[in-house]
């Protein structure tokens, strides 16, 4: 299968053809190094500041992630000409099989001619991500896809590699269920943009709330933003519009100071470490990736020079 | 490569029969073989089916029945697989299915029929078979 094949399924998904879009996804899940091409188109995106944004949804099993994803891209369908989402579930340890159970939630809004939803399973990789979800996640980017949603796959407080991927984090409890509130305390409190009380109309929903506020106020302070607490109950689609209201106030919070070029240039030396170990195999330095991301997103390089350049280097300091 | 990534089956039950329980049993099993499922439940139509079947480049399809107005499901479903995805998605059916209606879903295309009696292995082990094959022709012409 040559790299030509998976540019005509890039070009035909772009205009909205599901199955091409579908094949597409399978070819880059299956050898992520075929994404090359395509960004490089999403390289140049990124710099011109047309790029799309993810939002990354985190949490605890049974919190309710879908659900609310499901209200979210319901909501946003309507009136973002195409939306994408990507459900991940874990793969078995055991067997390497895996019950992709997540899309069955949107289902009333999953066939919209503008709603592209895929689901992927982890595949033995740890974090909350799957084995090849950055590059699906860029070449969803590239594909102007506008937001994309990505659901991780629900280990609570092992999902923090969703920062790699993701422009705003949200991350949801539930009220009463100590365990969901436990885990965000061990890791998600660091990267954490938005705090989602999800079933909020069951009791225990405002000190559930309060109780994330107060967190917050004690925690580290970050320059220019505090996290928000919204309560939702997805199942009622009630909160999502406020939902979704934080997370453009995150987004401009993230255009209008230097935070949104951090998380930008931590996604890019991202892609650029990964393709380089998908060609290498070691371990890297990540200074020696951020500036290549520096140069990658000032123009002066383009990614594949970027590529060749770490490859040099890796073989200069072995 | 291409021939060891996993199976990816969605696993539906079309119209109102909500009998989930084989369906879970299924799930599991299938996730115990390597196969990644794509679980969509009950109250589907061939419609959501096909199309998921189609965004999420599945190699299988199951479908469910238990009950006894099965058949125009499954063609409808057959119809639409066929003018959507030609021959790269393998259709399977299950559930209550009378034994003497075997050769009729063979013969609208259904590339399996199973049982009650017949074992979540077997089950599991001649899907694999199927789009073993499947794949292995797909690869043959491609090459």
């Amino acid at each position: 299968m040559m790299a030509g094949e998976a540019q005509g399924l890039f070009v035909r998904a772009s205009e909205g053809d599901k199955r091409a879009f579908g094949r597409l996804l399978t070819r880059i899940e299956e050898n992520p190094r075929e994404s090359s091409a395509v960004l490089q188109s999403l390289a140049e995106k990124v710099v011109d500041r047309r790029d799309s944004g993810v939002v990354g949804v985190v949490g605890a099993p049974g919190v309710g992630k879908s659900t609310l994803v499901g209200a979210l891209v319901g909501m946003l369908a309507t009136d973002h000409p195409r939306v994408g989402v990507l459900a991940i579930d874990p793969t078995s340890p055991l067997s390497g099989g895996a019950v992709l159970g997540d899309i069955v939630r949107m289902q009333a809004h999953a066939h919209r001619p503008n709603v592209f939803a895929r689901s992927m399973a982890t595949r033995g990789h740890q974090g909350g991500l799957s084995r090849s979800a950055p590059e699906v996640v860029a070449v969803l980017r590239a594909l102007g896809l506008e937001p994309i949603i990505v659901e991780t796959s629900g280990a609570g407080q092992a999902d923090v590699e969703v920062r790699d991927i993701a422009d705003t984090v949200a991350v949801v409890v539930v009220p009463g269920w100590g365990d969901s509130i436990q885990v965000i305390k061990a890791g998600l409190l660091e990267i954490a943009d938005i705090y989602v009380v999800n079933k909020a109309d069951q009791e225990g929903a405002l000190a559930a709330a309060r109780d994330l506020e107060r967190m917050l106020a004690y925690s580290k302070p970050r320059p220019g933003w505090v996290p928000k607490v919204v309560q939702t109950v997805a199942a009622s689609g009630s909160g999502i519009r406020e939902l979704w209201e934080q997370i453009v106030a995150h987004r401009q919070y993230l255009a209008s100071t230097g935070a949104g070029y951090e998380r930008r240039r931590q996604q890019m030396a991202t892609i650029i470490r990964r393709m380089t170990l998908a060609e290498l195999g070691p371990t890297w330095r990540d200074g020696t990736l951020l500036r290549l991301a520096d140069r990658v997103l000032g123009r002066e390089l383009d990614l594949a020079r970027a590529v060749a350049e770490a490859k040099a280097g890796l073989v200069e300091t072995a | 490569m291409t021939s060891e990534r996993p199976i990816r089956i969605v696993l539906a039950k079309l119209g109102l029969d909500d009998h989930l329980r084989a369906l879970f049993a299924l799930s599991q099993a299938f996730r115990d073989a390597g196969m990644e499922v794509i679980y969509l439940g009950a109250y589907q139509t061939p419609e959501t089916v096909v199309a998921t079947a189609e965004v999420e480049n599945a190699d299988a399809v199951g479908l469910s029945f238990h009950t006894v107005n099965y058949f125009g499901w499954v063609e409808e479903t057959m119809r639409l697989c066929r003018e959507r995805l030609g021959d790269e998605v393998s259709v399977f059916v299950g559930g209550t299915i009378p034994r003497e209606d075997k050769s009729m879903l063979e013969s609208v295309g259904v590339r399996g029929v199973f049982f009650p009696g017949d074992s979540l292995g077997h089950i599991a082990a001649s899907i694999a078979r199927v789009v073993g094959e499947t794949r292995g022709k797909a690869e043959a012409t491609a090459g």
